[in-house]
């Protein structure tokens, strides 16, 4: 009997646990009112875009530009989370997040799966990217053979992967690095654990800038000269055109020029 | 960026991390709970051979024991919502945070964990104290309780320390799902401010000191539940942290 007892014990409170568990997460869903919720899903580690500030708070464009998207859309509340690039776009496939910012170009792979935006609101123009004193390299031609850094699910990542299938005989080493800090891409490049990496301009300025002196340079025609927009799932056209129209108005009346100015150092927002 | 590592930025960086050691802490607390728990019942279930039951519980600690955490955390972070929603009409994708999922998943993995320790320990005590506890005329309950238990804490005592000083490791992958531990936090002052090394090093620091502690606690506890009074080992082994 007493055993018995024993087991109906153990198991209730099990079950009992579990129970409690699922309320934790469940205080904010009650106060829902005509206003949506929209979850956005953005990055915690490219800075000046979108990483955590000095208290741990989000920071940086994507964040201030989708901030005043926020205070143009009164239907809409936006509430941010933040996770590493990669799974940005897996959290909006599993329907964790409604839109997606992390400078996300355009590319086919990325269109039939997502919505983008019809709005751009950087330019992304990439070079390939090598070490100062690195021999010539201008082309992707130059890279076949040679090792490039680049993160899984990026559009870089997916031009090389593009390039190599035509070039299968002597394809290019992309070796995929996430999460990285910009110490490490640095590093990495100056002392050849890869031969050259895909970045904006701006990105390898910033590189130098905080490295002290040039270490990276830039080299050759842009790799892909495109721009970045705010992605969200195949359904949700009306979240998209609200969104598009409120950055359109931020284009109008000079925000998202200044907020570039502001938080990149420099108006991206058309052209470089 | 200067020199790789500077104690100015070292002590800098010092408030910005411990706040976030209560994250590392809350998922090792739930997982070494609730875990505790689910192992308990594990462990009941293979006792009894409880039919059906005892297949899937075998299945289950294969599967938690065989596959990186890493994975398990992508599982249930991304599966678990996708098979629990439709079936029960909740929105967990949606209301529970990144961290409840991280609560789950180390849960479910420390219950796996813990009941091999369990059982091993349980079976590891003689038949014949069993036989010894039913002679004398205690229940089976009684037997297990007074005489089986405390025998078997003391057998499940240093796996279960590892074990735990594994899990501290262990919950530094939170960071993928978006949950920011002192790991994340590291990572997140590396991108924000370009030096990482000074806050990895902190980590380490954190990290070391827990282990210590853990250790240094079952260590004393070990010597507290040892019933032969020295006799046997005497409990002068000294401190474990050196030899192991």
């Amino acid at each position: 009997m007493k055993r018995k007892k024993y087991v109906v014990a153990v198991s209730m409170l099990t079950i009992l646990s579990v129970a409690a568990l699922a309320g934790c997460g469940k205080k904010e869903a009650a106060s829902e009112s005509k206003v949506k919720k929209i979850v956005v899903g953005t990055g915690n580690s490219y800075e000046p875009y979108c990483y955590l500030d000095d208290k741990g708070n989000l920071a940086g464009y994507e964040y201030e530009v989708l901030k005043a998207v926020d205070d143009l859309l009164p239907q809409y509340e936006f509430e941010y989370k933040t996770s590493d690039f990669a799974n940005v776009l897996i959290s909006l496939d599993a329907g964790k997040i409604d839109l997606a910012a992390h400078q996300y170009e355009w590319n086919k792979e990325r269109d039939e799966k997502y919505l983008f935006g019809k709005e751009p609101y950087t330019t992304y123009v990439t070079y390939i990217t090598v070490a100062e004193n690195h021999p010539d390299i201008k082309s992707l031609d130059d890279l076949q053979g040679k090792k490039v850094k680049s993160s899984a699910g990026s559009n870089t990542s997916y031009i090389l992967e593009t390039y190599n299938k035509d070039h299968k005989d002597n394809p290019i080493k992309i070796e995929y690095v996430n999460n990285s800090t910009d110490e490490e891409t640095i590093t990495g490049l100056l002392n050849g654990v890869w031969d050259a990496t895909v970045m904006t301009k701006r990105d390898a300025d910033k590189l130098n800038k905080n490295y002290g002196k040039t270490a990276l340079k830039v080299t050759g025609d842009p790799v892909q000269t495109s721009s970045t927009y705010f992605v969200f799932s195949k359904k949700d056209t009306e979240l998209q055109g609200a969104v598009d129209g409120a950055l359109k108005q931020l284009k109008k009346d000079g925000k998202l020029k200044q907020l570039s100015i502001d938080v990149i150092g420099g108006d991206y927002t058309e052209s470089e | 960026m200067g020199k790789l590592f500077e104690w100015s930025r070292f002590f800098e960086n010092i408030p910005k991390i411990l706040p976030y050691l209560t994250v590392t802490f809350s998922i090792v607390f739930y997982a070494t709970f609730f875990g505790v728990l689910l192992a308990v019942f594990i462990v009941l279930i293979q006792i009894k051979k409880v039919r059906v039951l005892y297949q899937i519980s075998k299945v289950y600690i294969s599967f938690m024991r065989g596959t990186p955490m890493l994975v398990q955390l992508m599982l249930i972070y991304y599966g678990l919502p996708a098979i629990i929603d439709p079936l029960l009409g909740t929105s967990i994708n949606r209301d529970w945070s990144a961290v409840v999922f991280a609560y789950v998943t180390f849960i479910l993995n420390q219950g796996a964990f813990l009941s091999v320790i369990f059982y091993s320990a349980v079976t590891s005590i003689p038949y014949g104290q069993t036989e010894a506890g039913l002679s004398v005329g205690l229940t089976h309950y009684q037997t297990f309780i007074r005489i089986i238990l405390p025998q078997m804490i003391r057998v499940a005592l240093p796996p279960f320390g590892s074990d735990l000083v594994g899990l501290f490791q262990g919950s530094s992958l939170v960071f993928l799902i978006g949950v920011t531990d002192i790991m994340g936090r590291a990572k997140t002052i590396g991108s924000a401010t370009k030096h990482v090394l000074e806050a990895y090093v902190f980590d380490v620091i954190i990290y070391i000191i827990i282990s210590l502690a853990v250790r240094l606690l079952f260590w004393y506890l070990n010597k507290r539940l040892d019933y032969t009074n020295g006799r046997k080992t005497g409990g002068k082994e000294g401190i474990p942290w050196i030899s192991t």
